[in-house]
């Protein structure tokens, strides 16, 4: 006769963990931060604009806002008196994934303590809500808005150096619809595409985006119907207002391109804890963070529509969540809902093309 | 549509049955595995024949039969496939296998009627044509039966016994079926068999020509294939708890216990099970005798290998119970027994990525169940009773949260009310 211990459950697992997806995130994370040393770094020095210090200033950012991430949280739970290891802030609660985030999503000309400021916010944001798994805002997009949207004044625009001499100091009007205003000043859609445009720190690389897109899909780490749905509904509410203004094609592909809303899409909107859980909801959220993207960027004159509509699709989400339950075994309503999203999509698109200016 | 896993699992195991038919001890448990209660038959010091009814459950018609012969010893409790300690009828072992001589002689095959078979299989043992916790209850006493179907796929991963049983025996259990069909007056049957599996399948092609009323389904490598709603949909695509009277369902082990009534006139006393896990030295299929304790099996194939951590499990991966000793009786319905390494991760909490949801066969939502645990008014909107207990939910979850466990609470909460 021999004991044994006694476990309760399945005893066979799926090689996935939690710390593989998050992980992998944080490995594509870097893709991103070596395409913000080149864009923001490499190539306006090449030009001849600006010191060597604007290469290793993204590495710096990014170094500096996940140092302030793990160090809140570090000091949150001395406070707090429990005791978390540094292998447990590595490990259990990612806490540096924010800061990254943070870092990659605000302007060039942010300075270094409003960077500071908005890690310490965006981590608090994270703890204070219940830490890892519990939170329902995405930390990054609170304190990279905290920073975009309160502290705009402090942090001027988005444009390096090179990028200024290019537009003369011109901030860029969204509501004038022409190829020559929105997209001839920076380039080609080409530019936009592999992203030497205007934009964040490091998030304007829609290739980038799409090659991890696929990548995540494959290896099943994001909830592959949010980033879908909302590429799609952005194209049919663009698609629909080309139609009634009678504008080019391109207008397609630049408001998919532009922005980082495939920065949004691929890696923001997905973040699992934040996001729909079930099929039904995740379709819905995808195709609501669409429309309100699409409203914020043509009717409110902010510059971070992509992180405010992500705010918004958190706070709907637990709606979503809600709904799920409810509904459950509704198919119905279910379907009744898909409809009123599809009506929704098309008014938001009359609205917008009620609203923009075109030559 | 729920995303279709396949659960890999390494320790492969050869299709050879190995005997070990000589326990010093056999042990007869008073309590099942589903809690149903026994009264024992025989006294202590009693001579017990082999195939003699030990225990009984006169209500819902159950029996327990002797293994061996030999003389009853009665009192100890040990340990059953559930983790409950019951207690149990021992028989020591004389070695003799002796037959009471005033058993009825068997009957030439074909003559039996229907309730002749019926009475026969129930005074067998056989209560159920499934031996798995999944059974539905008892059908076959329906007439017009139109499927039989046997289950010939494991029902979890990482077994082998009826793989086994069909490439050694492949013969006498199309021959059994045939006769059941006969006896029984149900027009087909359906061999369903796992697709990658193809030396069973070799074996079965080369005697299924003379039987032109069985026939062969491939079922793709997918867990839970086997478990009955999705096992009939996949097979005859029809909706299970539509068609319960017109589908009989049946596996392996107890096809092959219908041919050793049949053929021997023998009740259940002996059975296949599955001895694997890294904590096993000799991995294999073996022939055990019903009673025996499981410890002894494995003593006798050379022992334990020496693992930190070891658990001792008995069913397989999935549905599997770890107990706390390995002195646990092989009842009929043990068709595993696993010694493995727990060098399980930690579980962090739920991050929400809805995997879950994904594969879950049922289609229903174990998250949100298990985030609604204390809301009855919102468990009863989820009905966690639709669960089948496959434990998907527990396997791809990247938390390795046991999600099973918490959906299987929710379910007796509900049920409750």
């Amino acid at each position: 006769m021999r004991e044994f211990k006694v476990r309760k459950g399945v005893y066979i697992k799926d090689n996935n963990n939690t710390s593989n997806m998050m992980y992998t995130i944080l490995v594509i994370l870097v893709f991103y931060i070596l395409f913000a040393i080149y864009k923001n770094g490499i190539h306006p020095v090449i030009k001849g604009y600006g010191n060597l210090y604007l290469v290793f200033k993204p590495i710096i950012y990014v170094l500096i806002s996940s140092a302030i991430c793990i160090l809140t949280e570090y000091i949150f739970y001395i406070i707090k008196k429990e005791k978390k290891n540094i292998y447990y802030l590595f490990e259990k609660s990612y806490a540096m994934i924010p800061g990254v985030f943070v870092a990659l999503t605000i302007s060039i000309n942010t300075p270094i303590y409003l960077l500071v400021i908005g890690s310490i916010v965006a981590s608090l944001s994270k703890l204070l809500m219940g830490g890892f798994g519990k939170y329902k805002i995405n930390p990054a997009v609170v304190g990279s808005l905290f920073i975009g949207l309160i502290f705009s004044f402090l942090s001027n625009n988005y444009l390096n150096p090179y990028e200024m001499e290019i537009v003369n100091g011109n901030i860029l009007n969204q509501n004038i619809i022409s190829y020559e205003n929105l997209v001839a000043s920076y380039g080609n859609l080409f530019d936009f595409l592999f992203g030497n445009v205007p934009g964040a720190l490091g998030v304007t690389s829609s290739f980038l985006s799409i090659i991890s897109l696929i990548f995540l899909i494959y290896k099943r780490i994001i909830k592959w119907r949010i980033p879908i749905f909302y590429i799609l509904t952005v194209v049919v509410i663009s698609m629909i207002i080309c139609i009634i203004r009678d504008i080019g094609l391109w207008f397609i592909i630049y408001n998919l391109l532009s922005g980082g809303l495939l920065f949004g899409a691929v890696l923001m909107a997905t973040e699992p804890v934040t996001s729909p859980v079930s099929i039904f909801g995740q379709v819905l959220g995808g195709v609501s963070l669409g429309i309100i993207t699409m409203l914020i960027r043509y009717l409110i004159p902010i510059q971070n529509e992509v992180l405010l509509s992500i705010l918004i699709f958190n706070m709907i989400t637990i709606l979503l969540n809600y709904l799920t339950i409810k509904l459950y075994d509704k198919k119905n309503i279910k379907i009744i809902i898909n409809i009123v999203m599809i009506l929704l999509c098309v008014l938001s698109a009359f609205i917008i093309s009620k609203e923009i200016i075109t030559y | 549509m729920s995303r279709k896993i396949r659960i890999e699992y390494k320790n492969k195991i050869s299709y050879n049955i190995e005997k070990y038919l000589k326990p010093e001890l056999v042990y007869i448990p008073l309590e099942d595995t589903q809690g149903n209660i026994y009264k024992h038959l025989v006294k202590e010091g009693d001579y017990v024949y082999k195939g003699d009814i030990v225990a009984s459950n006169e209500k819902l018609n159950l029996h327990v039969h002797s293994s061996v012969s030999g003389y009853a010893v009665c009192g100890g409790s040990k340990i059953i496939g559930n983790g409950k300690k019951i207690k149990c009828v021992i028989i020591e072992n004389d070695y003799k296998e002796k037959f009471r001589k005033s058993i009825p002689k068997k009957k030439v095959n074909n003559l039996y009627s229907k309730e002749e078979f019926l009475n026969l299989l129930k005074n067998s043992g056989i209560n159920n044509l499934n031996d798995k916790k999944t059974s539905s209850d008892i059908n076959y006493e329906e007439d017009n039966i139109k499927y039989l179907i046997i289950n010939a796929l494991e029902c979890e991963p990482g077994l082998s016994s009826s793989k086994s049983l069909i490439y050694n025996h492949a013969e006498d259990i199309l021959e059994t079926i045939d006769k059941t069909l006969d006896i029984m007056n149900i027009p087909k049957a359906i061999i369903a068999l796992n697709e990658n599996d193809n030396k069973s399948i070799n074996v079965l092609n080369k005697y299924i020509g003379t039987y032109p009323n069985i026939s062969i389904i491939k079922v793709a490598d997918i867990y839970p294939n086997e478990y009955e709603d999705i096992l009939v949909k996949e097979v005859l695509n029809l909706d299970y708890n539509k068609y319960k009277e017109k589908i009989l369902i049946s596996n392996i082990q107890v096809v092959y216990w219908v041919y050793e009534m049949l053929e021997y006139n023998r009740p259940i006393t002996e059975r296949v099970i599955t001895i694997t896990g890294k904590g096993i030295k000799n991995r294999k299929n073996i022939k055990v005798k019903i009673g025996t304790l499981a410890s002894e099996v494995i003593n006798n194939i050379d022992g334990y290998k020496k693992l930190k951590n070891p658990l001792f499990i008995v069913g397989g991966p999935v549905t599997g119970n770890s107990v706390q000793t390995d002195d646990v009786i092989i009842t009929k319905d043990v068709n595993c027994i696993m010694v493995i390494e727990d060098n399980f991760e930690r579980s962090l909490p739920c991050i929400k990525c809805g995997k879950c949801m994904e594969v879950c066969p049922v289609k229903i939502l174990p998250n949100m169940i298990m985030e609604n645990k204390d809301n009855i008014k919102n468990l009863n909107i989820l009905k966690p009773n639709k669960c089948i207990e496959c434990g998907l939910c527990s396997y791809i979850c990247p938390s390795k949260i046991e999600v099973r466990e918490c959906v299987r609470e929710a379910k007796e909460k509900v049920d409750i009310k």
